[in-house]
């Protein structure tokens, strides 16, 4: 099984991909979900947000990423001085929450990935390619706030083949989704850094979530070692794709 | 068509023993990334910049703002869209999709911040019927970083009164400040998000100055004497493209320590980098437009280095 491959890389001063669970206190994840990346790819090819048609087009394109992280996970928080909307009408004196709400945000600071992406649809993959590589944008392209403006540099475009696992440790280079690593198949390496966040992998075009995985990250931007159900291999290059 | 180009903005303003943008949450300091040492200011300061100068010193309208009722309530975002019914009694005549279309047209046409910067509006005719009007802003600022490290300053003083009643001592009050950043904010005007907010050139001409006479018009404590120093806009005529980035292309050099800059003389703006990447991009730009503090040393000249390079470049004068 052969792939045609887009490779970009994406990157930002800061990031923010709020987790569903948290309501009051916005944390992040540690790397870009699948999910946001919709967005990128829907600003970069100018898919209307309205109705939301731009994850159904890149849905029914049958768009699958993977997530290369090339600089270390770094975390800061800052607070940030929000109105309050909340009920008709308040008096700042006599409320305790007051006119403006302060919140503390957690934000990524210097991230940068590594994006593969495939489509079935392969006019699109093109008009995505094309507009990559000239660096061209229809919308702005930001990291999960619109304030937090995002660049990207195309790094190539090529051929992947599918291979079966052989029950050997392979080294991927991508975030991987837990169920597609087998029993044991973790080779923890001194000196790397794990983390499994369950993460929104797809959304239907309700923007509602259809899958959530566990996706093992090594925060350094280490490859891991793993036996695994099968992956993309191209020049001596392993990635999971989403 | 609402815009004719897209384009990019470079900001550069300075302070000298202030405080450009506080932490709620954090004792009111100012941002500082404790990893580079350098001065963070959110987009959400300069674009209060720039709303207060359309609303205080142009007059016009603009959707953010604190309106409160004689009793000192402040409004909320329901009731502020509602502020753009022509007739509020007609809620109960309209349909909610009425309602949210005559908001919508009304808030576009009469408030350039929404044009501008976009918002998310809370329709709601009844308990019962909800909707919202989302507006993407096509000009979206990244977070502002000092082009240097800063020094964090603590200053105690007296206050002017004692805290309660029947004290005979005066309150101590205590602040932090810088005792000198100069920051650089960089953002996008997109084009193809103008269409949905109906901004016009005339728009983006008034941003611009909002930014230079707003930031000298900032009369508060704690941001007086911000100078502008520096506005670039490069405006695209390649459909889609932006060059992206170009805050990471000027530099401020010093022979001084960062920590000990204390004017905008003591260093130099280095726009190598700046000159480069536009002279590579010649093709694509229809025009460079820019505004220069008189104080400040540029280390080339960044006119006449671009028109050699057979760009269009004009200046601004405020």
């Amino acid at each position: 099984m052969k792939k045609k491959l887009l490779i970009f890389d994406l990157y930002g001063d800061y990031a923010h991909f709020r987790k569903y669970y948290t309501t009051t206190s916005p944390l992040t994840f540690s790397i870009i979900p699948p999910v946001t990346l919709m967005g990128v790819l829907g600003a970069i090819l100018g898919l209307s947000n309205e109705n939301n048609l731009y994850l159904e087009t890149l849905n029914e394109a049958g768009t699958k990423v993977g997530i290369q992280l090339i600089k270390p996970v770094k975390k800061f928080r800052m607070g940030m001085n929000l109105i309050n909307t909340k009920n008709d009408y308040w008096v700042p004196k006599h409320r305790t929450e007051g006119a403006r709400t302060q919140i503390k945000y957690e934000f990524l600071k210097d991230a940068a990935y590594r994006i593969y992406v495939s489509m079935d649809n392969e006019e699109l993959l093109n008009q995505l390619k094309y507009n990559v590589s000239r660096h061209k944008c229809v919308y702005t392209v930001s990291l999960g706030l619109s304030e937090l403006l995002a660049d990207f540099s195309f790094v190539d475009a090529r051929d992947f083949n599918w291979r079966e696992n052989d029950s050997s440790f392979i080294d991927i280079v991508t975030a991987v989704s837990m169920d597609d690593v087998l029993q044991g198949g973790i080779d923890i390496s001194p000196g790397s850094r794990y983390l499994k966040e369950n993460m929104p992998i797809k959304m239907d075009s309700n923007r509602e979530v259809t899958q959530y995985s566990e996706m093992l990250t090594e925060t350094m931007g280490n490859h891991i070692k793993l036996k695994i159900n099968g992956f993309w291999e191209s020049h001596g290059l392993n990635i999971n794709l989403l | 068509m609402s815009i004719s180009n897209r384009s990019e903005v470079l900001f550069i303003y300075d302070c000298t023993f202030s405080n450009p943008n506080g932490d709620p949450l954090d004792a009111n300091k100012p941002r500082i990334d404790e990893e580079t040492g350098r001065n963070i200011v959110t987009d959400v300061r300069l674009k209060r910049t720039v709303r207060d100068y359309f609303h205080d010193l142009k007059g016009e309208e603009i959707f953010i703002r604190d309106i409160t009722d004689d009793d000192d309530h402040l409004q909320d975002a329901k009731m502020r869209a509602e502020d753009f019914l022509a007739d509020k009694k007609d809620k109960s005549k309209l349909s909610l999709k009425e309602m949210r279309e005559t908001i919508r047209r009304n808030i576009l046409s009469s408030c350039i911040d929404v044009r501008l910067f976009g918002a998310t509006i809370p329709i709601e005719k009844s308990g019962k019927e909800k909707s919202s009007v989302t507006l993407t802003g096509p000009v979206q600022f990244k977070m502002g970083q000092s082009l240097h490290r800063v020094k964090l300053q603590f200053i105690k003083g007296t206050g002017a009164f004692a805290s309660g009643s029947e004290r005979t001592k005066k309150t101590f009050r205590e602040e932090y400040l810088l005792p000198y950043s100069l920051i650089c904010f960089y953002g996008v005007v997109n084009d193809c998000a103008a269409e949905h907010t109906e901004l016009t050139d005339d728009d983006v001409n008034n941003l611009m100055d909002a930014l230079w006479n707003g930031t000298k018009n900032l009369i508060s404590r704690s941001k007086a004497g911000q100078q502008p120093r520096l506005l670039v806009r490069v405006a695209y005529k390649e459909k889609f493209y932006h060059i992206g980035e170009l805050d990471k292309l000027v530099a401020f050099q010093s022979d001084l320590n960062d920590e000990g800059i204390r004017d905008i003389e003591e260093g130099f703006l280095d726009f190598e980098k700046l000159i480069r990447i536009l002279a590579e991009n010649k093709d694509k730009i229809d025009y460079v437009e820019y505004a220069m503090d008189k104080r400040v040393r540029p280390k080339q000249e960044l006119k006449k280095m671009l028109s050699e390079y057979g760009l269009n470049i004009r200046e601004l004068v405020y």
